[in-house]
């Protein structure tokens, strides 16, 4: 008679074993999906032009050319490289050489009013739908940078954001809008009201601005950040892979794109 | 027997609770505000409030489109391309920069290739304050420049180490408010930031003056022209001399919008 299960050694050892798999496969799953972890290093990166530049370079501390640009747009007040239709027509023209791209524009208050940049990224956007051949696979859409210095306020912001959100939500499919906001500009409650429902793209420079980003998915859950790293910063801030570590939470991706994790890269 | 087991299914329990934790904690990640791995796009949100379909290239009946097979680049302004280097990892001790940084904030450095020049920009915000936003550095902003002499390796190496003291100081014209962002390099010399909300300026590494930027002004500038009007800003300084004093008063008349 095989009494094995029911002696009392192996009920211990039994139930040793169960116990010590079940706290080492929650333990793993927790540490998994904890917010709380650093992004795994991006594979893929975007690398920025200004309209009339040459594809970027390999940025520093890549191996790999860059996967992805953005059209640098700045404002038109930056003279005619940066004018409405230098802008549309040089993001057409990665977007047609099948390149991923995406159309940056600086929102600054001294150069044009607020309804002036609504017009201006409105007047970008349907030119691209017209005239890139498939915009939905190539045009990640709008980048837009909002910094507390830039001199619009939160809610001018929000507002803009919301005006955006709703020009690219008639695009075909990628398109959307990011948002290149400076965290430490605000608290974290504004900061995460200015986000809206844009895919985030912190500007994470410093230790200021990365625990900014990290109290946003700590408090609020925005735990998606395709992080943007200055690569002429000084050492270890120009460094994507030091800066990514320091970010918890999860790599932009998208299966328009390939499914691969995204850091966006910064040059002057 | 009782305790020992009693114990164990008290600690199983407890573990099966961490599971199923985890388990809803992923569930929120993905189904929530977060986007999981590529794999799981098809089912999963594509973001806080993001369309669907903006993940999901089964639901764009466009996907998939060829691309045409010609591409002509755009009937735009000549290729501009600025001719800089970055700054090697040992240009300053890193005494040096932890110094810098506390006093000037977050700082640019590289070199103009064509005018033999080291740039240092820093944006003047306090890197050590929680505030938000961060109060000003006590340097302010600036942009620092180094001339080299032609064929002075020791000068022209990214790498050799570099003394800030042969800098000389530049101030926008409201540089104790801090917030200056680098914006481009335009040409081979000038130097486009927003200076706070008092305006975009250019800054001309050439003749070390500044310009209220426009595209006129910018246009006349690359022509090599009659210049525009410099605006007026708070006088340079040695790079020894601005590492031990505050930032200087603004030049608040020189600000604009537009």
């Amino acid at each position: 008679m095989k009494k094995l299960k029911f002696e009392p050694g192996f009920v211990k050892f039994g139930m040793n074993r169960a116990v010590t798999a079940l706290v080492i496969i929650a333990t793993s799953s927790l540490l998994l999906i904890n917010p709380a972890s650093a992004q795994t290093t991006p594979a893929n990166y975007l690398f920025n032009s200004y309209p009339s530049q040459a594809y970027p370079p390999t940025a520093p501390y890549e191996s790999t050319a860059p996967d992805g640009i953005v059209v640098e747009g700045l404002y038109p007040c930056e003279g005619s490289y940066y004018s409405i239709s230098s802008v549309e027509q040089w993001t057409v023209h990665w977007a047609n050489a099948g390149d991923d791209t995406v159309t940056e524009i600086s929102a600054y208050a001294s150069c044009q009013t607020l309804s002036a940049y609504e017009s201006e990224l409105n007047q970008i956007t349907k030119y691209v739908e017209a005239n890139a051949t498939n915009p939905g696979k190539y045009w990640g859409g709008l980048m837009i940078d909002e910094e507390g210095g830039y001199g619009f306020s939160a809610s001018q912001l929000e507002t803009l954001n919301l005006y955006i959100q709703n020009i690219m939500s008639s695009t075909t499919g990628l398109s959307w809008y990011f948002t290149e906001i400076e965290p430490n500009s605000w608290n974290t409650a504004t900061y995460n009201t200015i986000l809206e429902s844009s895919w985030a793209d912190p500007e994470s420079y410093s230790t200021s601005t990365i625990g900014d980003v990290n109290a946003e998915c700590t408090t609020y859950g925005m735990c998606t950040n395709m992080v943007e790293v200055d690569t002429e910063f000084a050492y270890p801030y120009d460094d994507y892979a030091y800066v990514t570590g320091q970010v918890n939470g999860t790599a932009w991706t998208n299966s328009y794109w390939g499914g691969a994790y995204w850091a966006n890269l910064w040059r002057s | 027997m009782k305790v020992l087991i009693g114990r164990k299914v008290t600690i199983f329990s407890l573990a099966a609770a961490l599971l199923l934790g985890g388990v809803a904690l992923i569930l929120e990640q993905y189904l929530g505000s977060s986007q999981g791995s590529a794999a799981d796009q098809t089912i999963l949100s594509c973001g806080r409030g993001v369309p669907s379909e903006k993940c999901n290239p089964s639901l764009d009946p466009t996907y998939g489109t060829p691309l045409p097979s010609s591409n002509p680049v755009p009937n735009a302004p000549a290729p501009q391309s600025p001719n800089t280097t970055n700054c090697g990892a040992n240009f300053f001790s890193q005494q040096e920069i932890t110094d810098l940084q506390g006093r000037f904030g977050m700082l640019h450095c590289f070199g103009l290739l064509d005018t033999n020049q080291w740039v240092v920009i820093g944006n003047g915000e306090s890197i050590n304050s929680t505030d938000t936003p961060p109060p000003a550095s006590v340097g302010g902003s600036i942009i620092a420049v180094e001339t080299c002499a032609p064929g002075d390796a020791a000068c022209l190496g990214a790498n050799t180490q570099h003394s800030f003291s042969q800098f000389s100081v530049f101030y926008p014209p409201e540089p104790s408010t801090g917030n200056m962002t680098f914006m481009t390099m335009t040409g081979t010399s000038l130097i486009d930031v927003t200076d706070g909300t008092c305006g975009s300026f250019t800054f001309n590494t050439t003749n070390e003056e500044w310009y209220a930027t426009s595209p006129s002004s910018i246009a006349e500038l690359l022509s090599g022209g009659t210049p525009p009007s410099a605006v007026l800003s708070p006088p340079s300084a040695t790079g020894s001399a601005a590492t031990t004093r505050n930032a200087p008063n603004s030049v608040s008349t020189s600000c604009f919008t537009g």
